[in-house]
């Protein structure tokens, strides 16, 4: 028992030698961190895998260059938030505003799963490409993580727009100003 | 210093107060099986340590992130242990591997280890999807967190116990030789006197 205290004691000396020796070297170190940090860290978790990925579609697919026409059972969802919709977008789009953090609204998806069963899903943001934006918070443009939640809640032909309204509105499509 | 005899290194095994026979299968056992048992264990904890200590000295900031991923400190405390507790890995690793101050040492090894595994099992519990457990630098060793990353702890502490308990009995190490080399010593001027 007295060798444990013993021990013990030379334990605590070898923890306050590698309290002096971390706080010291943190301190004269180059890039050393604050003793005490300043704000949160801002802790960040890996969003879940969708289980499906959904396709994509290009304009040339859904309808020739000169006259942009989606096909009649095809149900537009806008993934932009609800300002960048109310701005502009293609008439008879859906809103369904997709966040890097906050997912999507999981009603919205189920009521949207329930009404196009059959139909067809076209998903659609401000369609940028990774070269143009480096800074972009996203991997992929928005439209392609909806499109793939989408598909994963059970609709079946669920497509995301390459290029997006961007692309849309380069060949001349009409844009709908208003909120739904 | 006066030579300890050879059979007073194994006495714990035996009876007090029990007549002498020569040495029991169980001495030549303590004697000839745990001090390469202990060395091999040491190796293998010492090593795991120093590894992983190795990376968080150099990226603090990450394994600070690490620390704060678990939600379980107050943020202020946070930078600290990310300070210290890589220092006091490698240290302990260190001591470890050449076998001086080994209880000392072992003694924090296994303190380190029933807090991180409550940390882990913690973290698992909460359903926290950290992606790693922080426990090392490289991308390769960073073990995706689960049970058997709990499970992995658990057999590293119990290795430190092994080491913790036979370490009377096995003094292969650095403290060791230099005991070795003052018995050398004073038999040598025991020699010379007469």
């Amino acid at each position: 028992m007295a060798r444990l205290v013993r021990d013990g004691m030379r334990a605590g000396y070898l923890l306050a030698a590698c309290f002096l020796v971390g706080v010291l070297f943190n301190y004269f170190r180059g890039e050393g961190i604050p003793l005490v940090a300043t704000g949160d860290y801002q802790v960040f978790v890996p969003c879940p895998e969708t289980e499906s990925e959904a396709g994509k579609v290009s304009l040339d697919e859904v309808g020739p260059d000169d006259s942009i026409s989606f096909p009649k059972d095809a149900t537009l969802v806008d993934a932009r938030s609800e300002e960048g919709y109310a701005g502009g977008h293609i008439p008879g789009a859906v809103n369904l505003p997709y966040d890097e953090l906050d997912g999507v609204d999981a009603e919205a998806v189920t009521e949207l799963a329930a009404r196009v069963r059959v139909g067809r899903v076209i998903v659609y943001c401000d369609g940028w490409e990774e070269e143009e934006d480096p800074a972009a918070r996203y991997d992929h443009p928005p439209s392609e993580y909806l499109a793939d939640e989408l598909k994963s809640a059970g609709i079946e032909r669920v497509t995301s727009l390459t290029g997006g309204l961007g692309e849309y509105v380069k060949r001349g499509g009409a844009l709908e100003v208003g909120g739904e | 210093m006066p030579r300890i005899p050879e059979y007073q290194y194994h006495s714990a095994w035996r009876q007090p107060g029990a007549a002498f026979r020569g040495p029991t299968m169980l001495d030549k056992a303590t004697k000839y099986v745990l001090p390469p048992l202990d060395l091999l264990a040491r190796f293998y904890l010492g090593g795991i340590f120093i590894y992983a200590a190795w990376g968080k000295i150099l990226d603090p900031y990450s394994f600070a992130l690490s620390i704060a991923t678990y939600q379980m400190l107050p943020t202020h405390v946070i930078n600290l242990m990310a300070m210290v507790l890589p220092w006091l890995e490698l240290v302990t690793g260190i001591l470890l591997v050449v076998g001086t101050l080994t209880r000392p040492a072992v003694l924090l090894v296994n303190g380190m280890m029933v807090v991180f595994i409550y940390a882990i099992w913690s973290a698992v519990s909460r359903g926290l999807d950290l992606g790693s457990c922080g426990c090392f630098a490289s991308e390769e060793a960073a073990a995706e967190i689960s049970m058997g990353t709990v499970w992995r702890d658990v057999w590293w502490l119990l290795i430190g116990i092994f080491i913790l308990l036979v370490r009377e009995r096995s003094r292969w190490g650095l403290t060791r030789l230099w005991e070795w080399n003052q018995e050398r010593k004073w038999r040598a001027k025991a020699a010379e006197d007469g």
